[in-house]
């Protein structure tokens, strides 16, 4: 009878064991998961960016108009987000473009994986694109373009080895937390 | 949404609430002006009015809305919304149309560069003209512009305010479209300030007929030659000519066999006869009529209609 109990906490223990090596393997792998999307949703930025600055410059449209245009190309989150801050400059509701862009990185913050520098550049972004002057807009743009590029470029370069250190993060935490239970 | 809701969206929202308080009858509204520090002004059956906090209008200024710098600078952003560098070139000429076909006259600090003028800033005055179109209005003046041997060389003169471009937008639709006696003809509009169609989105706001092509926000003397070139147009109607460019590029309408259809700021043939570019128009007999508007029996009100020669008829 005791041999029978002591060999079904041995499997209960090996199947915890598993559970937590598996859990943490999983965490490794939900980080590297997040970096990709980081990376990608950053390249989505940068496209719609670009077309952004292709509809100030060439088809000098407005704000609301562009945001829309663009958003609508991008079929992604970013390029949701950059649609309803559109639609919502268009509906011309009484509140102001700042208001509306903060308000709006809220929500993109949220549904997102991009980190705080990347929203607080968003942010520095919205503040210049309300001046008057089309040359402004434009610099703002191409300035923001060449950070984003800096920052995927940054990112692609760590990416392997964050992946890596995120995987075995995972695995090492999962073991120093079974060599604790046990 | 109609005309009216979509023109108080363009107002900060404190504006918006006053205005909307008003319950006037938006057809005979014709100005709201906003000045930075002054009471807020409307024009309203052609009288000017205060217009009080409460919504009300008064023709003492005692009580009135005092206009903020903020009024204005939230106006501007739903005006432009929030891209006032796509109205570079209007805010260069001083006004920017809005959609509807309204028109919002600035005034501010100009910014010079090389003689031209480069932008406006510190925008504190604010002048928003209310268009109406008036279907009908042209009914009595048609006949004499137009029979069956075609269509005659036609020039507006007009005061500001007195309705020259409701007017012209009238004869524009019903030479389009045709009417019991006439068929209809194909009618090209430069429209450089957008006040004709009043486009939006490329869009004719105004009904300009069934047979009319608009080229929106292109200046005259480009447009009467684009137009000649690539829409074949029986009748070309512009606003307000007035350069040297835009007397040529009507000549040349006229030797291409089309109509020509024009407004011009003025009291009289003289008056038009006085200005050294215009006078050749007058003394050439380019023009085979010439319709006089004044505001004393409202507006577009047809004073008198003359011939080629100057004989009244």
């Amino acid at each position: 009878m005791n041999e029978f109990l002591m060999h079904r906490e041995t499997v209960c223990k090996l199947f915890g064991i598993v559970c937590i090596l598996i859990a943490g393997a999983g965490c490794g792998a939900y980080y590297s998961r997040r970096l990709r999307q980081q990376l990608e949703q950053l390249r989505q930025l940068q496209q719609l960016v670009q077309l952004l600055h292709g509809e100030i410059k060439y088809q000098c449209s407005t704000l609301p108009e562009a945001f829309e245009r663009c958003g609508r190309q991008i079929d992604s989150e970013c390029g949701d987000w950059l649609q309803r801050i559109g639609q919502r400059l268009n509906a011309m509701e009484g509140t102001g473009f700042l208001e509306i862009w903060e308000q709006q990185l809220k929500e993109l913050k949220e549904r997102t994986e991009l980190n705080a520098v990347h929203i607080e550049e968003l942010r520095r972004l919205g503040s210049q694109l309300s001046y008057p002057d089309k040359d402004t807009q434009l610099g703002a743009l191409e300035l923001y373009q060449q950070r984003l590029r800096q920052q995927e470029e940054t990112l692609t370069k760590e990416l392997p080895g964050k992946r890596k250190l995120g995987t075995a993060l995972g695995l090492l935490g999962s073991i120093f937390l079974v060599l604790v239970l046990i | 949404m109609d005309k009216e809701q979509e023109l108080w969206k363009v107002f900060s929202v404190r504006l918006r609430h006053i205005l909307q308080e008003l319950q006037l009858e938006f057809d005979r509204l014709q100005e709201i002006r906003l000045r930075v520090q002054e009471p807020l002004l409307v024009v309203y059956d052609n009288q000017e009015f205060f217009v009080e906090e409460s919504g009300r209008l008064n023709s003492e200024m005692e009580g009135s809305y005092i206009v903020t710098m903020e009024d204005i600078r939230n106006t501007l952003d739903f005006i432009s919304r929030y891209s006032l560098y796509a109205y570079e070139d209007e805010i260069r000429q001083g006004f920017i149309t809005i959609q509807g076909g309204h028109r919002v006259g600035i005034a501010g600090k100009v910014v010079m560069e090389d003689r031209n003028i480069k932008t406006i800033r510190h925008i504190s005055f604010l002048n928003i003209r209310l268009s109406h179109q008036v279907k009908g209005c042209g009914n009595d003046l048609l006949p004499y512009i137009g029979d069956e041997n075609g269509i005659r060389h036609t020039l507006i003169i007009s005061p500001p305010r007195c309705g020259k471009t409701t007017l012209l937008r009238d004869l524009i639709r019903q030479l389009s479209d045709g009417t019991k006696k006439r068929k209809g003809v194909t009618v090209g509009v430069v429209d450089e300030r957008s006040e004709i169609g009043a486009c939006y989105q490329g869009v004719p706001q105004n009904d300009l007929g069934k047979r009319t092509d608009v080229l929106d926000c292109c200046p005259k003397a480009y447009g009467m030659l684009m137009l000649i070139r690539s829409m074949s147009p029986v009748v070309v109607a512009v606003d307000e000519i007035g350069s040297q460019e835009d007397i040529e590029a009507i000549e040349y309408v006229i030797n291409a066999g089309c109509s020509i259809l024009a407004t011009v700021h003025g009291n009289s043939i003289e008056d038009i006869r006085n200005k050294p570019v215009l006078r050749r128009l007058v003394e050439e007999r380019i023009f085979e009529r010439y319709v006089v508007l004044n505001n004393k029996g409202g507006i577009g009100h047809i004073e008198r209609i003359f011939d080629a020669q100057g004989n009244s008829l």
